[in-house]
């Protein structure tokens, strides 16, 4: 039942009796107890920890599937790539929050009272957006993991029905990396964080520089864990607090940030009086900048979309768009705009850097913002945050999209007085800054790698005679070209099993052992796993499960964040053949046979599965009941067509069908088993 | 030579890669909207559509100028709350009661309309006296002053209504140059 806000609030005062103060960072859904501060105690929007069995998040996609594919594509490809996607998420060690997959859903079917993440295809997407997410809260607030929350109790993700007709792409395939990007995006929406401005996956499309080989910046990761932390992690990382002023108005909505020259950016947002609490931060030491939200950009709501924070009851904190230049933090008053000046800021494991103060002076606007980098394979296909090779001759372009690059109001593409731009650091070298011919609003400069650099994420400074922008990751610096994949040849190693022959060229070699590979090879999405090379370097792959006669494309993603796809952005696939004498024959209809076909809610039970023409995998098979009130606690595999399924369903609930998913293959079955009331009297 | 490769490149792009929102440019939205109107909003109620609520509203058409001629059109915008829930989108647009907007609108299959663009086609229209309107995309309203109080000039859309008007007229006999 809904409590009142008055019931609300006598659980609020309790809480910030008892609670210690935590700081927030990054980006998250924020309330705050007060609307005229102090803001000491923000309360998020988050997952409930408490309410899910073993940290996990369900995740269900539509049965009903996109009604339009790309050519080519599969809705067991599509299945495969957003199963990759939230394993993006799921395998952030420093988070104790998992995602699991519990298979197919039928949207509507049932009312859910558990927690979990739906995934649907919509017709409802007007032009102009690709995907959404709506996550829901009651506004009640509860004790969760860590204080105070508001507890998400359900997310959805809203695709395009039609995915030959998505807005800039046109066909939008699963395997590609839009695609994989975006739902790595909208899965961290579902699990409470908002846009951020450091390149990283949760950058919206103005300065996003993630990529499918390398989805997630240090920011994603610090804001995902500090959401929800892993034991011990908060200990292991470090915390800056501060206070971003104009005169002595603290200003809310303020970025900061910290980086260094040979890591990621680490962000947070300043709450209304100004001050805040960025925690997270490995240790090291750190150039700590502040600079304002950019502008609301043309087809946003608000500046970079955020949701601004509100007090409990929802009423805006009459939080308002602040420009002012941006600036470094130098130890004492004043700051700076040149980043060489900035002081290099300590941070150590466990402790907080107290004292990061910022006194800012107001623009009209930013001078330059929302920069995306750009370059191209020598295939010419477009990468974000392109990878520049280390030990080159010659310089390499590097294109830039953005405002304030190019004078206003100028059709000539003329580039905006005074605007200079630098490398942050010495692992590269800036010149030719040039405007493209009209009408393509972009600029270039010729980026020069210098021998030493080290490998990774490097920043550029887009000066301008009374600002400075900084753009994170703005580029990298590899030492070898992008995978490729010249072939892909089906085999079966000496026991029988099925494996595939990967040849091509810059698969990267694991550091650790000489004989592994620290390339990952997917097949619509999912990882196969390397066993080793030939005498002839091709990589030795045994491919995710996947029924007789069905095609998977297959990348290569090195772990540098190069993919196959910058060269071949339409891979190859693999078919998967007969050669197994246990794996159903290509178009033979798999099917299961459920025992029992009732499960009383409240009551544990076991649920025994037969499958005909199906193959299941110790490890690898997962089922699924199509809602998260019925939880699996288990799958065991009887045999290679005989599962044993320990669940418990929650509350009453009719399921629309109960799905095995052994890698590659999805075997769904409507009514499989139905859920009932418990009996109120036991 | 591979200055000039980019460059042919990057204009055969056209618009930027992007995970969540594509810049839809005018000409876009007049020709994809299937309603284009004028008029003050006014909220009526919360529904779901789906499992999704949308706050839906009111517009009291003072012009047509895409789509049949109505005085009154319902549209929804996703994210409300509802029956203890609360869901919120990033980017929907905000709307103010009372405030004379242009509105680009487009129904979906189902028969759910809705802003195009989710906060694209949304524009208010700026009467000062003695000066023709203006229309401005709304998400602008909030920077047209500065904390100080100076005006901000950036690329927005912000036209007379009048071109506004010429434009959609133009778009729709296929007269445009674009």
């Amino acid at each position: 039942m809904k409590r009142s806000w008055v019931a609300r609030w006598v659980v609020l005062v309790f809480a910030c009796l008892v609670l210690t103060t935590n700081g927030w960072g990054y980006y998250f859904y924020v309330l705050y107890n007060t609307g005229s501060g102090p803001f000491n105690q923000p309360i998020v929007e988050k997952f409930n920890l408490n309410s899910l069995v073993n940290n996990t998040v369900p995740f269900f996609i539509s049965d009903a599937g996109p009604a339009v594919l790309a050519p080519g594509d599969s809705f067991q490809a599509i299945i495969g790539e957003i199963r990759g996607a939230a394993a993006v998420w799921d395998s952030v060690s420093t988070s104790q929050l998992r995602l699991g997959f519990g298979g197919l859903f039928t949207a509507g079917a049932a009312s859910e009272t558990s927690p979990g993440i739906d995934i649907e295809f919509s017709d409802d997407i007007p032009p102009g957006l690709v995907a959404y997410t709506v996550h829901e809260v009651t506004g009640n607030l509860s004790f969760g993991s860590g204080g105070l929350i508001v507890p998400i109790v359900r997310s959805r993700i809203y695709l395009p029905n039609d995915l030959t007709q998505v807005p800039t792409y046109g066909d939008f395939p699963s395997y590609s990396e839009p695609f994989f990007v975006t739902m790595v995006h909208e899965f961290g929406h579902s699990l409470g964080l908002q846009h951020t401005l450091t390149s990283s996956v949760m950058s919206t499309i103005y300065t996003s520089a993630a990529s499918k080989a390398a989805p997630l910046g240090a920011d994603d990761i610090a804001g995902v864990s500090v959401l929800y932390p892993a034991d011990k992690y908060l200990g292991t990382v470090g915390s800056l607090s501060g206070r971003v002023m104009r005169g002595s108005t603290g200003l809310g909505l303020a970025s900061v940030v910290a980086l260094s020259i040979t890591s990621p950016a680490i962000s947070t947002l300043t709450n209304p009086d100004g001050s805040y609490r960025m925690d997270g931060v490995p240790p090291g030491q750190y150039l700590v900048y502040a600079h304002p939200l950019p502008p609301a950009l043309y087809g946003e709501s608000s500046p970079d979309n955020i949701i601004y924070p509100t007090d409990v009851n929802g009423n805006p904190l009459g939080l308002n768009y602040n420009a002012f230049a941006t600036q470094f933090f130098t130890g004492n008053y004043g700051g700076t705009r040149d980043a060489n000046q900035g002081y290099s800021t300590p941070v150590f494991a466990g402790e907080l850097t107290s004292g990061v103060d910022f006194h800012v002076e107001s623009r009209p606007f930013q001078a330059v913002y929302a920069v995306r980098t750009y370059g191209f394979s020598s295939t010419n296909v477009p990468v974000t945050s392109p990878p520049l090779t280390r030990g080159m001759p010659t310089p390499s372009p590097v294109a830039a999209a953005g405002g304030g690059l190019l004078e206003a109001n100028n059709s000539n593409n003329v580039i905006t007085p005074g605007l200079s731009i630098s490398v942050l650091g010495t692992a590269a070298t800036a010149s030719n800054l040039r405007a493209y011919p009209p009408p393509t609003p972009y600029i270039a400069v010729d980026v020069q790698v210098n021998v030493t650099a080290g490998e990774g994420p490097k920043h550029l400074l887009f000066a301008t005679p009374d600002d400075v922008y900084v753009l994170p990751a703005a580029f990298s610096v590899v030492v070898s070209a992008p995978p490729s994949i010249t072939s892909v040849t089906p085999s079966l190693d000496s026991n029988g099993n099925r494996i595939v022959l990967i040849a091509g060229s810059n698969f990267i070699a694991n550091p650790v052992t000489s004989t592994a590979v620290a390339t990952t090879i997917l097949f619509d999405g999912l990882p196969g796993v390397i066993q080793g090379t030939t005498k002839s370097g091709q990589l030795i792959v045994t491919p995710p499960p996947g029924q007789n006669g069905y095609s998977a494309t297959v990348e290569a993603l090195n772990s540098d964040g190069q993919s196959s796809l910058f060269l071949q952005p339409t891979p190859p696939t693999f078919s998967y053949g007969g050669g197994l004498s246990a794996t159903p024959t290509a178009g033979a209809v798999p099917s299961l046979s459920v025992t029992p076909k009732l499960l009383v809610a409240g009551s544990p039970a076991t649920v025994d599965i037969v499958g005909t023409n199906a193959f299941f995998i110790a490890g690898q098979t997962l089922v699924g009941f199509g809602t998260s009130d019925v939880v699996v606690n288990q799958v065991t595999v009887l045999s290679s067509n005989h599962l044993s399924v320990q669940v418990t369903p929650n509350v009453t609930v009719a399921t629309s069908g109960i799905n095995v998913t052994t890698g590659l293959e999805v075997i769904s079955q409507a009514m499989g088993n139905q859920v009932t009331t418990a009996n109120p009297k036991q | 030579m591979r200055r000039l490769l980019i460059t042919g490149l990057l204009a055969a792009l056209g618009t930027l890669p992007g995970s969540t929102l594509r810049q839809l440019n005018l000409d876009d939205m007049i020709r994809q909207s299937t309603m284009i109107v004028r008029g003050t909003v006014q909220p009526a109620n919360s529904v779901y559509h789906g499992s999704v609520i949308f706050s839906h509203y009111t517009v009291q058409v003072t012009e047509t100028y895409k789509g049949s001629v109505s005085t009154q059109i319902d549209f929804g915008v996703p994210g409300g709350s509802l029956n203890g829930a609360i869901q919120r989108v990033a980017g929907a647009p905000n709307l103010s009661t009372g405030q004379d907007y242009v509105l680009f609108l487009w129904t979906s299959k189902t028969g759910l309309t809705q802003v195009i663009g989710l906060s694209q086609g949304l524009f208010s229209v700026i009467s000062a006296t003695g000066a023709a309107p203006i229309v401005v995309r709304a998400a602008a309203m909030e920077r047209t002053l500065n904390a100080t109080g100076q005006p901000v000039s950036d690329n927005d859309i912000r036209m007379p209504l009048s071109a506004l008007k010429t434009e959609i007229a133009s778009v729709l006999s296929g007269q445009s140059t674009e």
